[in-house]
């Protein structure tokens, strides 16, 4: 049995707030997160805002103590040995922040180096390659504050990988990118696992994660929820069922019909191209194509298929 | 070693000295040191007369190296926390003394250059006696000024990424600076516990040192003064490194770090 990348135990963190009165109140924002990454994975940690996810990252990465459990990340402690576990991590924090604008992107990265002891001559390598993953390496003598969302979004990648790091924290990584870079910067994680490394990613895109991730953990209100591969995920923890019904053309009406079957939770209506699909949400095993199919009648239908949840649908259903 | 440190010392000053482009350089930096010398000295001899006008127009040329490196100083520090790039510092195996060291140093040179736009604003309003002014020690002293003047201005720095305010902490450190030190009102004239607390603030001994080099007091008459005036200097530095890891520590304990308002 290999050694886990990260390894968290009953990990906790609450925050005390002091009132004028003397009195206090508690808020926790982890609680008792237990957790084992094996090296060379995807991890994903999916939940809504304020569940936990930031927390977790800030304390594996060594920016906050937590107040109960232990954690280690390549078998070095977060906080008994945050100096080792800094030479080896890289972060990648989500946002507009975190670069200085008025240098250009290869002078932050240059700086960057600098802090973590990259010599000159491996530092100019590193940033010429990062520069190339991200595809930044023609925009990297602009100025940072000239940059789209996007593009700092890029370089804040780059960054995280400047030092080649072990293991990377990626903070929804793709937020604020067009489609087409998203996708680029996705194809990036398999090519980060395939030399070895261990990406610990939070996102708030469900297909992002079943895309790219080996393993999810869903965390609610600072707790474990949900924890295995997305596949296991959606089976497992779905309390939907899912029936697509495409129709060539809409048909007023019907989606209100539907919505009026007993067990039915909800549909919603969408279009695709000339055809229009109703996506009717049931209770999960329940044998409900037959109805569907019944209520929409021959005319215009031009298929009804149960499948299964989505990851999203999963994560929806289990969150409500 | 030495290439790190000069890439930091560069990329701090570049990324987060707020007067650095020309359009604030050129008044900030150059412009107002020598007004605020016309303007102090003018209103001492208004108020007084010709001693008082170069009393008070020294003693600004003094408090212009300070005020410099107190502005630049909590400038850099509290970009760093606003800015969310803290985090990544905190997060790195960065040596804190060596980044902290780095982000002062570069700011040195300007020291001396507002001293010489404040010389100019006193030598158009004030009739120096130029041969009688001792001028290698009036070299020497900016040149110390400066350098404890960027020790104090790294603790003012670190006082304003504690505090997350640039505007609250440079005012108020400034004033004090301002008020206490002798660079207005002669230390004698402060009443007894404020006359002690100037004795252990920065620019004090250096004042009366700059005072003494334009009357004409050789080198070594002022060197215990300007010795007085660089330790202090280093011991404000000092303290600045230690509010600076204990200002990391405690945002850790307590996830503040990324609060960018007080």
């Amino acid at each position: 049995m290999t050694a886990p990348a990260i390894e968290c135990e009953g990990l906790g963190r609450s925050y005390r707030q002091r009132t004028l009165t003397g009195g206090g109140k508690e808020t926790v924002a982890l609680a008792d997160l237990s957790l084992r990454i094996e090296p060379g994975t995807v991890f994903g940690l999916l939940g809504p805002n304020g569940a936990g996810k930031t927390t977790t990252v800030r304390i594996l990465s060594t920016l906050l103590t937590p107040t109960s459990g232990a954690a280690c990340v390549l078998g070095h402690d977060v906080v008994r040995e945050a100096a080792k576990v800094r030479r080896d991590i890289g972060l990648v924090l989500g946002g507009d922040r975190g670069l200085y604008g008025r240098l250009s992107g290869y002078d932050n990265l240059r700086y960057f180096a600098a802090l973590n002891h990259l010599p000159p001559a491996m530092a100019r390598q590193r940033i010429d390659t990062v520069l190339g993953m991200v595809g930044m390496a023609d925009r990297a003598g602009t100025l940072v504050e000239q940059y789209s969302r996007g593009m700092k979004q890029r370089l804040h990648i780059a960054r995280g990988l400047l030092t080649d790091p072990q293991v990377i924290f990626l903070d929804e990584p793709t937020i604020g990118i067009d489609p087409v870079g998203a996708q680029e910067l996705r194809d990036l994680v398999p090519q980060l696992t395939a030399q070895g490394k261990t990406v610990l990613l939070t996102t708030h895109y469900m297909f992002e994660a079943d895309q790219l991730c080996d393993t999810v953990a869903i965390i609610d209100k600072g707790r474990l929820v949900a924890l295995g591969a997305p596949r296991d995920i959606r089976q497992r923890f779905s309390r939907v069922g899912v029936i697509e019904l495409t129709l060539s053309a809409p048909r007023r009406g019907l989606a209100d019909e539907l919505r009026r079957l007993q067990g039915v939770e909800r549909v919603t209506a969408s279009a695709d191209g000339p055809f229009e699909r109703l996506t009717v949400y049931t209770p999960p095993d329940a044998a409900f194509a037959g109805c569907v199919r019944a209520a929409a009648g021959e005319t215009g239908v031009v298929s009804v298929v149960a499948r299964e949840p989505t990851l999203e649908e999963a994560y929806i259903s289990l969150l409500r | 070693m030495l290439t790190n440190f000069a890439i930091q010392a560069s990329s701090t000053y570049r990324g987060l000295f707020l007067w650095l482009a020309p359009s604030a350089y050129l008044p900030q930096v150059l412009l107002r040191p020598a007004l605020m010398v016309v303007l102090f000295a003018l209103a001492g001899r208004y108020a007084a007369d010709e001693a008082a006008a170069q009393h008070l127009a020294v003693g600004r040329i003094a408090y212009s190296i300070y005020w410099v490196h107190i502005a630049s100083l909590t400038q850099s520090f509290y970009f760093e926390r606003i800015g969310g790039t803290a985090p990544l510092l905190f997060a790195s195996s960065a040596n804190r003394a060596v980044n902290f060291l780095a982000r002062g140093l570069p700011h040195y040179a300007n020291g001396p250059l507002v001293a010489a736009s404040a010389l100019v604003g006193a030598w158009l309003v004030t009739p120096f006696d130029a041969v009688a002014v001792g001028w290698p020690a009036v070299v020497v002293t900016v040149l110390v000024l400066s350098a404890a003047s960027v020790g104090f201005g790294l603790c003012a720095g670190a006082i304003a990424f504690a505090v997350r305010s640039y505007q609250s902490a440079y005012q108020a450190i400034a004033g004090l600076v301002l008020a206490l030190t002798g660079s207005v009102i002669p230390v004698d004239a402060l009443p007894g516990p404020l006359a002690v607390l100037a004795t252990a603030l920065p620019l004090t001994h250096g004042v009366g040192a700059l005072r003494a080099a334009f009357e004409g007091a050789p080198l070594p008459d002022i060197a215990p003064l300007l010795a007085a005036e660089l330790a202090i200097g280093v011991a404000y530095g000092l303290a600045g490194y230690a509010l600076f890891r204990w200002v990391e520590a405690a945002a850790r304990r307590s996830g503040t770090l990324d609060r960018a308002a007080a």
